[in-house]
């Protein structure tokens, strides 16, 4: 059958046609139909699947370089923990003048913990009267410790602070107590672990965040420059931290903290602060099942 | 195998999974306006079915994006719908291709044969045909099927689209020739 006319008589389209079809049926309206006009090269999930793995190993190796800021690690009766291998500090305000121990006591740090310029130091029986809960002080304490006698109570924020300081080594051991059912506190990866005290879980939390300045000489040269902030990293020498919520009132006992804390000028070691097994027989005399 | 569904008397578009969409559009709607193109006879009218078929269509190509076949059988069906739709409501009547071959070529139609292009010199003899003839011819030459899947989709046997196809095709020459 001869039919080559009919194929030499079929319409040619008119390009013109062609385009402006081709223009509105890309035209969609919506975001669906905007969807859709991305080539489906692009759309096709094995495309996808693979910018998925790449994103993912991307940020794996990212991770391995760039530690995060921080990150919710558990909550113990509580007690939020946050992992972080550094904080920053934000000076907020400061008396620059007659020497480091003043310096150092006016120092504001933007993570929570503060101290307040309306703290002042009173008997321990009296600071205890004052406050709107009630607790166990220690009935045991590290053989070579003793109360210095007077804590700090900050009337504003019913925390108080209890120090007992030793003959033997320069490490002191504080106390920290304020009213809270819930709390935050910070700790590197893998320094901390949960254990049980009388019924209660505590948080024992080995190091803490090192001093902000190395020396004297680089505090002041801090106070003189423009920067606000500093960041402190991780250190397993600065002691152990015990944590714990009970009975609405939140507990810190330990090396002490940046507030007045010996290491800021001198690092301190390990050996010298109270040890673990010691806090944690302080904070078993504390706690009563 | 994707595509079997599809049978066309050139080479088939590449099937598999990196289907190019724009390169589908460029190959489907050559085929699918001159199929439409045959049946109503009007260029424009062919241009304005096609629009309708591809716009209905490509809103649901995304369902067929791993399987053109099935996409391509779906918009011929689309197309197939959209034109029998307008003939009907245009009352395109039918006339039986026995009683077509016995009807003397009318004056005025040859005149208009000879000067109009080939589009439109076969056009107007596919005016005359029956609407299964025209129909078997649209998706011959216009939308290029083979004889085989034409049978399959009109319910026709094979060995019947075929002789009708040489029939239809012997009239139109016979006519062609005759201008």
């Amino acid at each position: 059958m001869n039919d080559r006319f009919m194929y030499a008589s079929q319409p040619e389209l008119r390009p013109q046609f062609v385009e402006e079809l081709y223009a509105n049926i890309s035209k969609q309206r919506g975001l669906l139909h905007l969807l859709k006009q991305v080539p489906l090269h692009i759309r096709r999930p094995r495309v996808w699947v693979s910018l998925l793995v790449i994103l993912l190993l991307f940020v794996a190796c990212a991770r391995q370089f760039i530690s995060p800021e921080a990150h919710h690690a558990a909550n113990i009766n509580g007690i939020n923990l946050v992992e972080t291998n550094y904080i920053p500090h934000v000076m907020s305000w400061y008396f620059s003048n007659e020497g480091a121990e003043e310096a150092i006591e006016s120092i504001i740090l933007s993570h929570g913990e503060f101290a307040s310029d309306e703290q002042y130091m009173v008997p321990l029986d009296e600071a205890i009267d004052q406050l709107p809960y009630t607790f166990n002080m220690p009935t045991w304490v590290p053989e070579s410790y003793s109360l210095i006698g007077e804590v700090r109570e900050n009337p504003s924020m019913r925390r108080l602070f209890a120090i007992w300081v030793s003959e033997e080594k320069d490490g002191r051991i504080q106390l920290v107590t304020h009213q809270a059912t819930s709390g935050q506190i910070k700790a590197a990866p893998g320094k901390w672990e949960v254990i049980e005290i009388n019924g209660v879980e505590v948080v024992v939390i080995r190091g803490r965040f090192g001093p902000l300045f190395e020396s004297i000489e680089d505090y002041r040269a801090f106070l003189e420059s423009d920067e606000k902030e500093i960041r402190t990293y991780w250190d397993d020498d600065l002691g152990t931290q015990i944590v714990w919520i009970d009975n609405g009132v939140y507990f810190q006992l330990g090396s002490p903290g940046f507030i007045g804390a010996a290491g800021y000028f001198s690092p301190l070691q390990s050996t010298d602060f109270a040890s673990e097994e010691d806090l944690i027989r302080m904070a078993e005399s504390m706690i009563i099942e | 195998m994707m595509g079997t569904d599809l049978e066309t008397n050139h080479n088939s578009l590449d099937l598999s999974e990196d289907i190019d969409w724009q390169v589908v559009y460029l190959e489907l709607l050559p085929r699918i306006y001159r199929y439409v193109a045959y049946r109503v006879g009007e260029r424009m009218l062919a241009e304005d079915l096609t629009a309708s078929t591809f716009e209905k269509a490509w809103r649901g190509r995304h369902r067929y994006r791993q399987d053109l076949g099935a996409f391509s059988n779906w918009i011929f069906g689309i197309a197939r719908h959209v034109t029998a739709r307008h003939l009907k409501s245009n009352n395109h009547h039918a006339i039986s291709f026995e009683d077509l071959t016995h009807i003397e070529a009318d004056q005025n139609v040859q005149e208009e044969i000879d000067i109009r292009g080939d589009f439109e010199r076969l056009s107007i003899l596919l005016q005359r045909l029956p609407e299964r003839e025209r129909e078997l011819v649209s998706l011959k030459y216009g939308a290029e099927f083979t004889n085989r899947y034409i049978a399959r989709i009109t319910g026709l046997s094979e060995s019947n689209v075929g002789t009708i196809l040489h029939r239809v095709i012997q009239w139109i020459r016979s006519e062609w020739e005759c201008e």
